[in-house]
């Protein structure tokens, strides 16, 4: 066992006695592996926030619905669920899109009543909406990377953005706009009144849909009851409505499917990264391989076996992954935390810009740091032993020349 | 014999217009405790047929037999544990550059077995023998030609093998170290240990209880044989 350990004492010599190649490996890993772990991290992250969102909020999110497709519904809907037995609490919401600013930029518009804001919104810079409506321009709050993108501040004036015939085009104010450390989702989000969102998209009476909590255990019976018991007079002239439920686990259910399709894009790109990193470090490997051959040459003239010359390279990989592995590991953390996943995360985060003026989420977790230490042994391996192999697999004074 | 070739054949790029007959037929034994010196012009085939008898390449045709065990049916850790049994001095010395002169002869002994404090007495000692005290922290890149003789010669013995295999042993050594070394020589051989040396040295010629000559990869007798 002593003789073993000291065997592979011998490996780890080995890196600093060969520093040039000991960087070209380490370099390498970390090329691979740095954004591997951002992207993983940032996946992570995404899909916990996401789940923590969903967790805290309704019990069932209910929708209109027209032959089979989502629709408005009538408020008149609120009153009735909330009589359903077992409902505590029923919420209208209003939820669309609007292009803003001579860029046409995108946005989603939210409208809740004032009292049912989320929690975190109440840390805005400004203030947050009047309660219901008063005269004078709409009152909004901006996500922090729609107000950059659209050079807007505290107190500044929107020109209308949806055309509206019956009561006349308003301008809106920015009331607010979130701080950096709220959740990323609300990076393109407007934020205001349930009443202010009806009169912008002159939809009075009516909601996109409705969030509602139940007592513990009545979920099933409240959403069974609002799917078939209920339907209303469709809001446009003829025909019903009908409700649709989706309940708090089937929206967790459904959560991590689009961020795996991400997930699953990136795995793909990562993929050939990783390829192409084992096929730079081969190349990259052969600035050593003489040296290393000859080498191993010299300690299989002396005496040393195959094998023994083997754990003195596994030893040297092993350390060098290990190494590696920890550095990408921080050199990830920095990207995400120091740098707001500079590059990465617009591909995660639906919106975000190439350098995220919001905290990023991301999670590292020990899953992936285990995956990068393996990963990055593979790599070291596929460079360093492969190459040790063929010169010990051969006669010493082969390898020697 | 302790060591010994039947009709050794060592051919580069076999069956090839460009071959090489390195070694064509060549039968030679040594027994234990004695001393033979294979002369030869330059390529006449006596570092390959060192290299053969020192078991660090395998053989075209022919045999090579160590206290009768031909190495050539020998398993790759077989081998390995008969070069320990074996010091090889190679004319090119042959050491890691990047290792310390004490490095570089301790590294051998590490798969033997030795113990570190063991590994590290030896190296010493044997470095002081050879005037070469003060360097056993210097890395071997940067000493000079005779200093890497030496440190080539002193792994060598640090394994105190039985037999010696050392390939112009003398060449790029001073007189007075040259003769240090064939002093050193004389006495490993008068405690039992076989030499087998390749040389041109009239000084290393006269150590042999045997000389074998070379030319073109073949054997020529000697008048003294």
């Amino acid at each position: 066992m002593r003789r073993l350990l000291e065997i592979a004492l011998t490996g780890l010599v080995a890196i600093q006695l060969h520093p040039l190649r000991s960087l070209v490996s380490f370099v390498a890993v970390l090329v691979v592996l740095v954004p591997f772990l951002v992207g993983v991290a940032l996946a992570q992250g995404l899909e916990a926030d996401a789940e923590t969102s969903a967790r805290l909020g309704a019990d069932l999110y209910v929708k209109g619905s027209q032959f089979g497709r989502p629709g408005p519904l009538p408020l008149k809907a609120v009153d009735a669920v909330r009589d359903i037995r077992g409902v505590t609490a029923v919420v209208p919401r209003i939820v669309g899109a609007v292009v803003l600013g001579k860029e046409a930029v995108h946005a989603v518009l939210v409208g809740l009543p004032r009292e049912h804001f989320p929690e975190w919104a109440n840390g805005v810079e400004g203030e947050l909406p009047f309660r219901g409506q008063r005269p004078g321009p709409h009152e909004l709050v901006l996500g922090t990377t729609l107000a950059r993108r659209l050079g807007l501040k505290v107190g500044d004036m929107i020109p209308p953005f949806y055309h509206n015939n019956r009561r006349g085009d308003r301008i809106s104010r920015v009331v607010g706009i979130f701080a950096a450390d709220a959740p990323s989702w609300q990076s393109n989000l407007i934020l205001t009144t349930f009443e202010t969102a009806a009169a912008i998209f002159d939809q009075e009476k009516l909601a996109t849909d409705l969030l509602v909590w139940c007592r513990q255990g009545y979920e099933d019976t409240v959403s069974r009851t609002i799917a078939r018991e209920l339907s209303f007079p469709s809001p446009v002239g003829e025909g019903i409505v009908r409700l649709r439920v989706t309940a708090r686990e089937d929206l967790l259910a459904l959560l991590p499917r689009s961020l795996l399709h991400r997930e699953g894009i990136f795995t793909l790109h990562f993929v050939l990264a990783f390829v192409v990193g084992i096929l730079v470090l081969l190349v990259t490997s052969g600035v050593g391989l003489a040296e290393r051959r000859r080498e191993v040459g010299i300690l299989k003239a002396t005496g040393w076996q195959t094998d023994e010359v083997l754990l003195r390279h596994l030893a040297e990989s092993f350390a060098l992954s290990l190494s590696a592995a920890c550095a990408a590991l921080l050199l990830a953390w920095a990207w995400l935390r120091l740098f707001g996943g500079y590059g990465i995360a617009s591909f995660f985060l639906a919106g975000a810009e190439t350098s995220p003026d919001f905290a990023v989420p991301f999670r590292l977790t020990p899953i992936p740091a285990l995956l990068a230490f393996v990963l990055a042994f593979v790599i070291v391996l596929t460079g360093t032993l492969y190459s040790a192999w063929r010169a010990a697999a051969v006669p010493p004074r082969e390898a020697m020349r | 014999m302790f060591l010994e070739t039947q009709s050794l054949c060592k051919f580069y790029r076999a069956g090839t217009r460009d071959e090489v007959r390195a070694l064509d037929d060549i039968s030679v034994g040594v027994e234990r405790g004695e001393v033979l010196v294979v002369v030869g012009p330059s390529g006449s085939g006596k570092t390959t047929l060192l290299a053969l008898l020192g078991a660090l390449e395998r053989p075209t045709r022919g045999h090579i037999f160590f206290e009768g065990r031909d190495l050539g049916e020998c398993s790759d850790v077989a081998l390995a544990r008969v070069r320990r049994r074996m010091g090889f001095i190679f004319q090119d010395f042959s050491l890691i550059p990047d290792l310390s002169a004490g490095e570089n002869i301790t590294y051998p002994l590490i798969p033997r077995g030795v113990p570190r404090a063991e590994r590290w007495r030896r190296a010493e000692e044997l470095l002081s023998r050879f005037g070469l005290g003060g360097k056993l922290t210097a890395r071997a890149r940067e000493l000079s030609g005779g200093e890497q003789q030496r440190v080539a010669v002193a792994r060598a013995l640090a394994g105190e093998p039985e037999v010696v295999l050392a390939d112009e042993p003398t060449s790029n050594l001073d007189p007075v170290t040259g003769q240090g070394l064939l002093d050193l020589l004389r006495e490993l051989n008068a405690g039992g240990t076989t030499l087998i040396l390749s040389s041109h040295d009239p000084a290393v010629i006269s150590l042999a209880g045997r000389v074998c000559e070379l030319e073109g990869g073949k054997l020529r007798a000697r008048p003294n044989q």
